[in-house]
């Protein structure tokens, strides 16, 4: 016998719309790249490090590097529309913290529906708050790549190292016609890139 | 189990959460425990007749937007308040205030979902004018502590929006460290008979009879001087406590005990004196910082002569009077450590309803 009738106080979230992630399998050779530095502490100088590499490797061409004015913001629009016109793939971060992480994910995801591949660098304690934003923007195969935490504390050589180690899965996570698909990624470049299913880190 | 049935259209008017209907008060509460949807204490069932109260009682359309949550990509609506409001315990009464000082808590520089997710703080509402004592909160005796109606629901309700609707579910998005205890209810009265001074929200620009300040504070340090009675070594005193702060520029709140207002106000001193006197003596050397731990990296010699404030600029050290007036105490608030990311937003408040007979007052 029913007495009561109680209303749920979370938002329905039977509505959301899915959505594809921006169409990618570019060869990286030229490809313009861009840098959205939520001002984290080590997350300008990871950043830079890891486009020397992107560029040593691939090929690719650094042609923007933004800093957000503030971490635990969303990038003004007039950022997003500067990264939209002048770069073909942008790489967004560092989140470390939910704020931080749930932000610089949003970027990523606003830069995908405008057609710009990206990949978001989180840590693993914020992999949850980074898949939850996603989901919740209808882009649940939204490629992360996640580094160990903490990452603010790191000193140069260490950031330099993160930079060799993420490189490939930074580029596999921007390049491949499918990121989100481990199973066809060389062996060593899919371990931490997540489709918001599984992570290995 | 959760005995509940889920049902998507509720009897009641425009309202369109979802619903549920359950046997019992105490299936209710196994409901919510088991969703994650409180604070860990019982909650006033929501049911369709008391949102809709509560709907009324502010006016406005169910669906009509309050505030947005960009980071979420989420507005939320006067329903969606209401329900959570109804959790805290809110009344028609107090609804307003929870509205009022949601739409102060959506503004860009406050940066609602940040500072819902990280940091040791959260929103302390101050609510200053005639409001208090016609809805009879408290602005006297232990302030921030328990045992009335108003600063419990509103402060409660805030909480529960933040944990429902703001991504502040602790553990989950919410990763602090700390936490704080102000996150089951963090609101208090301005004084109108201590405070020497407009009240908070108009200094805050809010010009209006009665208003509601919002700051992302952390937990509220207590500065004593039960032996001065001149504002120099009072203040003094208020600076040195002020001085753990984070130095990383944000606005810092002071609720003045009324024994250390009333000394201020004696001497003829105005809150911007006030304001002043404390900003020039709340800042540290880059290079005592430094020795300190709090800033990284080895002391430099030329960071003797560079100095931070723990607020930068006068202006961003509100004043506001509250507390019992037996003892010389004041409390003073800490910014939340992303500094000027969080400053503090006053919204004015529609007068409110009046008492009816049988709302006693303690």
């Amino acid at each position: 016998m029913t007495v009561l009738t109680v209303l749920e106080p979370v938002p329905d979230k039977a509505d959301i719309d899915v959505r594809p992630l921006a169409p990618r399998g570019l060869e990286l050779s030229g490809v313009k790249l861009g840098l959205l530095d939520n001002g984290k502490p080590n997350s300008g100088a990871y950043l830079d490090l890891l486009s020397v590499e992107l560029a040593e490797a691939y090929g690719v061409e650094v042609v923007m590097r933004l800093r957000k004015p503030g971490m635990g913001q969303t990038a003004p629009p007039a950022m997003i529309s500067s990264l939209a016109t002048h770069c073909d793939v942008v790489v967004t971060g560092v989140g470390d913290c939910s704020g931080c992480c749930v932000c610089s994910a949003h970027d990523g995801i606003v830069l995908e529906n405008a057609g710009i591949p990206s990949t978001t660098v989180c840590t693993s304690e914020f992999l949850d708050a980074a898949r939850g934003i996603a989901g919740t923007l209808g882009m649940p195969r939204y490629p992360f790549v996640v580094i160990d935490h903490p990452f603010g504390s790191r000193d140069q050589d260490d950031l330099r190292a993160l930079a060799t180690a993420t490189r490939e899965r930074v580029a596999w996570a921007l390049a491949s016609a499918d990121p989100t698909t481990a199973g066809s990624a060389p062996a060593n470049a899919p371990a931490a890139v997540t489709n918001g299913v599984d992570c290995a880190c | 189990m959760c005995p509940a049935r889920v049902r998507l259209d509720t009897d009641a008017s425009q309202l369109t959460a979802r619903s549920h209907e359950v046997g019992s008060i105490s299936e209710v509460q196994e409901l919510f425990v088991t969703r994650g949807w409180t604070d860990g204490l019982p909650i006033t069932p929501p049911t369709p007749e008391l949102v809709n109260r509560l709907v009324a009682a502010a006016g406005l359309a169910p669906g009509h937007e309050v505030v947005a949550v960009p980071q979420l990509s989420r507005h939320l609506t006067v329903e969606m308040l209401a329900i959570n409001a109804a959790m805290a315990g809110c009344g028609p009464r107090h609804f307003p205030v929870v509205i009022a000082a949601l739409r102060a808590m959506g503004r860009e520089e406050f940066n609602l979902h940040t500072v819902t997710v990280s940091g040791a703080a959260t929103p302390l509402l101050v609510i200053g004018g005639p409001a208090v004592r016609a809805l009879d909160v408290n602005a006297g005796f232990s302030v921030f502590g328990s045992g009335h109606v108003a600063n419990a629901t509103i402060g409660r309700a805030i909480r529960l929006v933040q944990q429902n609707l703001c991504g502040g579910e602790s553990g989950v998005e919410d990763k602090a460290t700390m936490g704080h205890p102000g996150k089951y209810a963090y609101c208090i009265g301005e004084s109108a008979d201590d405070n020497p001074w407009d009240p908070l929200h108009v200094d805050r620009g809010a010009i209006a009879d009665s208003g509601v300040t919002v700051f992302a504070g952390e937990a509220p340090l207590m500065a004593r001087n039960d032996w001065a009675s001149d504002p120099e070594p009072i203040l003094s005193t208020i600076a040195d406590v002020m001085r753990v702060g984070h130095f990383t520029g944000g606005p810092t709140l002071v609720v003045l005990g009324p024994l250390h207002a009333q000394a201020a106000a004696r001497a003829g001193w105005s809150r911007r004196d006030v304001c002043r006197f404390l900003h020039e003596h709340t800042r540290r050397s880059m290079a005592d910082l430094q020795r300190a731990g709090r800033m990284p990296g080895p002391t430099a010699p030329e960071n003797e002569d560079r100095f931070l404030n723990v607020s930068s600029r006068p202006e961003d050290i509100l004043i506001t009077v509250a507390g019992g007036h037996l003892y010389g105490y004041s409390a003073i608030v800490p910014h939340w450590v992303g500094g000027p990311e969080s400053m503090p937003v006053a919204e004015p408040l529609p007068s409110p309803m009046p008492l009816r007979p049988h709302e006693s007052r303690r």
